[in-house]
């Protein structure tokens, strides 16, 4: 049902570079997965070094006010999850994942074009252009993520998107430290940070167009889902898919928002605000050595069940942040765990999601998947700020905590009863 | 994955690396040949200023011939002179090496520049207060440090960690120490929003005895102070005990009046921020905010009488002013205004101004490229 490993079609031509290699390495590693890692890797640390600088390229240089800013954030997390529908549907339709992935990277390489005219002309403004870069990411994801999917075995899905959240954070932390690099060189000179950012855009687009191949319909010919509703409805009557969107979904509306931990943390220890980096720096690390072995995990004991156990190493960081007094040890510990829960879930539930979703529909799955968590962070980010505001801070952390508890016990349930019995692989229906 | 494809993928890296590199090399070329312009231009200014100030100004022989000796002390550095009453030091805003440097504008006009740098700076009696900042790959610290005011070169006395500086003051007497620092966000206008401040009082010779003004205790019964953490900034002494401060609790920023003593705040029905009290203590000079919500406004207000006037200055006014003398106020101003980018570059440049209290005075050019001004008193 599902190709073999085996099958040269799957390693790229002629047999590949990793040939060679032996046991799990082979089979988790194809090229589509180092080739879209690598992309990944580059786009991250374009993308990050450029949100690095954008809060204060556009209130130093552009004068905005932070309300402006805050209307600016929304605006830009709204595109993001449009165009993720859109680019998952897209792909789909046409089935052409490493096509749609490689234009969105492209769209995005592009806006660093205008944003160096904005930096270096004052009439042309930044907004649009990072808009369209939202627009860019937002096509990219899904396609990149079903085609991942589609190149790897199902046994090793979790361990590959593992591989590839890893080199994902890797450029992801390098990308501010860029930026530094760059404005210490140059005070001031955006435009320059933005040209170094462009650079790494363009080696992310070289690499997936010349190394990345589509994976689609001559493995596995089908009547491709064709209408945009019959493509949602596919999608949703997969057996697994409503339970997985509804655990998600409930599950990243108790989930306190990265930026909320790392303000809690900020506050607690009256950290220098200049200092925020480094906190982001810590779960980064985290997350980037622990993906892989939750995959692996992942890939052994079910996704599912990873998925949602997970959840408990933020249930751990709510602890720490709730009731120790956030000195240097408790702070570095929530800061792991906030890394290793993110290890052993983001690239896990889109494993996950993989695993369900019929080929034709991937992409539109695991935009619908992503989306539903990202709109459950949204929520769950501004009921949380509003609690904070009005009960306090540790009062809002027990609160979320005992909101997460109670969902995770249904979670388990849920789990326990279906969620990782629909596999269409054999191992986890016993 | 075929070899030619992994070779060509490296070179296209390699390419593109150098070609970011050279222009990050480029960049940085570019944004010293504008702070050299920009050091130019702002030298010629204060060339200007004080040819300006002896043709027009009823300058005395003695100042003439000092900025004559100021002209050949560039040439030839000299030690610094004694900082001694009459003078006024502030932080030298000439873009360029000297950025930063402590300058202090001597009683007989001469502008000298010391080794010290600093972000915000206060002096007086013997004592000085200097927030300074350190960088390391664009990390940036903030040490607050006690200075030495007797000391030519205001050396330093001992030193506490500080975030980034806005407001610094020292108490007529030199007893006791305040700084405000934004713990996060960086202006003022955001305060409410993302900014959150932190004032510190500290007694200068005791073993660091430092106190955040949220630990003191406001006497008022009204609502909006009950059960609010109060935001505050810009302590302004009256005396070795004595204080006006603004805070924030929730709606606009007001003033308030403090004891270090007794630990408590009242409130003082002023709405405004950054009071700063003259040396006689009868007047209070604050910023209120405009009507349009974009700048601030200078209003002073007789303690004895009440009564609140607004000064003549029509531009925008973000600083705590310093008192000349009882009647006479200075303050730094953007050299280029901020819709022309004067807060944007690197290096912003200031310059001090003075302005009589008087209703309709004019304000004068006191010390081009300057910020921070300290007026040393008897």
């Amino acid at each position: 049902m599902y190709p073999s490993v085996r099958d040269p079609a799957l390693r790229g031509p002629k047999g590949t570079g990793f040939s060679g290699a032996s046991g799990i390495r082979s089979k988790v590693l194809s090229q589509n997965l180092v080739a879209l890692g690598l992309t990944s890797f580059f786009s991250d640390i374009s993308s990050e070094m450029m949100l690095a600088v954008i809060p204060l390229f556009l209130t130093t240089t552009l004068g905005f006010s932070i309300l402006g800013f805050g209307l600016f954030e929304a605006a830009y997390q709204g595109t993001n999850a449009l165009f993720r529908v859109v680019g998952g549907s897209v792909a789909d339709r046409r089935q052409r994942h490493k096509q749609t992935a490689a234009t969105g990277y492209a769209i995005s390489a592009l806006t660093r074009l205008g944003l160096v005219a904005s930096a270096l002309t004052a009439g042309v403004p930044a907004v649009p252009f990072l808009l369209a870069d939202r627009v860019g990411k937002g096509i990219r994801t899904a396609p990149r993520d079903a085609l991942i999917s589609l190149s790897t075995h199902p046994n090793h899905l979790a361990t590959a998107f593992g591989v590839h959240r890893s080199l994902d954070t890797a450029g992801a932390m390098l990308g501010p430290l860029l930026a530094f690099a760059v404005l210490a060189a140059a005070p001031g000179a955006f435009d320059a940070v933005f040209v170094v950012s462009a650079i790494a855009a363009v080696i992310g687009v070289a690499i997936i167009s010349m190394f990345a191949q589509e994976r689609t319909g001559a493995l596995e010919p089908r009547p491709s889902v064709t209408g945009f509703r019959s493509q949602w409805s596919a999608v949703l009557k997969t057996p697994g898919v409503r339970p997985l969107i509804i655990v998600a979904g409930v599950l990243s509306a108790f989930t306190i928002g990265d930026a909320f931990i790392y303000l809690l943390i900020q506050r607690a220890t009256n950290m220098s605000a200049r200092f925020f980096p480094l906190l982001f720096a810590g779960t980064a690390v985290a997350y980037l050595l622990l993906a892989v072995p939750f995959g692996r995990i992942a890939d052994r004991v079910g996704a599912a069940k990873v998925y949602v156990s997970g959840h408990l190493l933020l249930v751990g960081v709510y602890v720490v942040v709730a009731w120790s007094g956030l000195g240097l040890f408790a702070s570095i510990a929530a800061l792991v765990l906030l890394g290793a829960y993110y290890a052993a879930t983001d690239g896990v539930v889109a494993a996950r999601t993989s695993q369900l979703v019929p080929e034709q529909v991937r992409a539109s799955g695991i935009a619908l998947v992503t989306v539903v968590i990202a709109v459950g962070r949204m929520l769950s980010a501004g009921l949380f700020g509003w609690l904070w505001h009005s009960v306090g801070r540790s009062e809002a952390v027990v609160i979320w905590l005992c909101g997460l508890a109670v969902v995770l016990v249904i979670a388990a349930v849920m789990v326990a009863s279906s969620l990782d019995r629909s596999d269409p692989d054999m191992r986890s229906a016993k | 994955m075929n070899r030619s494809g992994v070779a060509g993928i490296i070179g296209v890296v390699l390419v593109l690396s150098l070609g970011g590199v050279a222009y990050v090399a480029w960049a940085s070329n570019r944004v010293d040949d504008e702070i050299a312009t920009r050091e130019a231009r702002a030298l010629e200014a204060i060339e200007n200023f004080s040819t300006h100030q002896d043709e027009s100004g009823p300058a005395s022989t003695a100042e003439r011939e000092a900025g004559e000796a100021s002209d050949q002390g560039e040439a030839a550095p000299v030690e610094p002179s004694p900082i001694e009453p009459g003078a006024v030091v502030g932080i030298n805003r000439v873009p360029g090496d000297d950025y930063g440097r402590v300058v202090v504008l001597h009683a007989d006009g001469t502008r000298q520049l010391l080794e010290r740098r600093c972000e915000r700076l206060h002096i007086a009696a013997q004592l000085g207060i200097c927030v300074s900042r350190e960088e390391s790959f664009g990390l940036a610290t903030f040490t607050a440090r006690y200075l030495d005011a007797a000391d030519t070169e205001l050396r330093e006395v001992r030193n506490f960690p500080s975030q980034l500086p806005s407001r610094a003051r020292v108490s007529p007497s030199g007893t006791l120490v305040s700084t405000t620092a934004f713990v996060t966000g960086t202006s003022y206008a955001d305060i409410g929003g993302e900014a959150e401040t932190l004032a510190i009082v500290d007694e200068a010779d005791a073993s660091t005895n430092l106190r955040g003004l949220t630990q003191f205790e406001v006497l008022s019964r009204d609502d909006r102070y009950q059960g609010v953490v109060g935001e505050y900034w810009g302590v302004s002494f009256v005396d070795e005990d004595q204080f006006w401060v603004t805070g924030f609790f929730g709606e606009e920023p007001e003033v308030l009046e403090g004891s270090v003593s007794r630990g408590v705040l009242t409130p003082s029905g002023l709405a405004g921020s950054c009071p700063s009290v003259s040396p006689d203590g009868s007047t209070l000079v604050f910023k209120r905010l405009q009507d349009d919500g974009e700048g601030f406004d200078l209003v002073a207000a007789n303690l004895d009488s009440g009564t609140t006037w607004l000064l003549g200055e029509s531009r925008s006014v973000d600083d705590q002013v310093e008192w000349l003398d009882d009647d006479t106020i200075l303050y730094a101003l953007h050299t280029n205004s901020v819709e022309e980018g004067g807060a944007a570059v690197a290096q912003p440049q200031f310059d001090i101004w003075s302005l009589d209290i008087a209703e309709g005075s004019e304000p004068q050019l006191f010390l081009p490229a300057a910020d921070s001004p300290a007026a040393i008193r008897e």
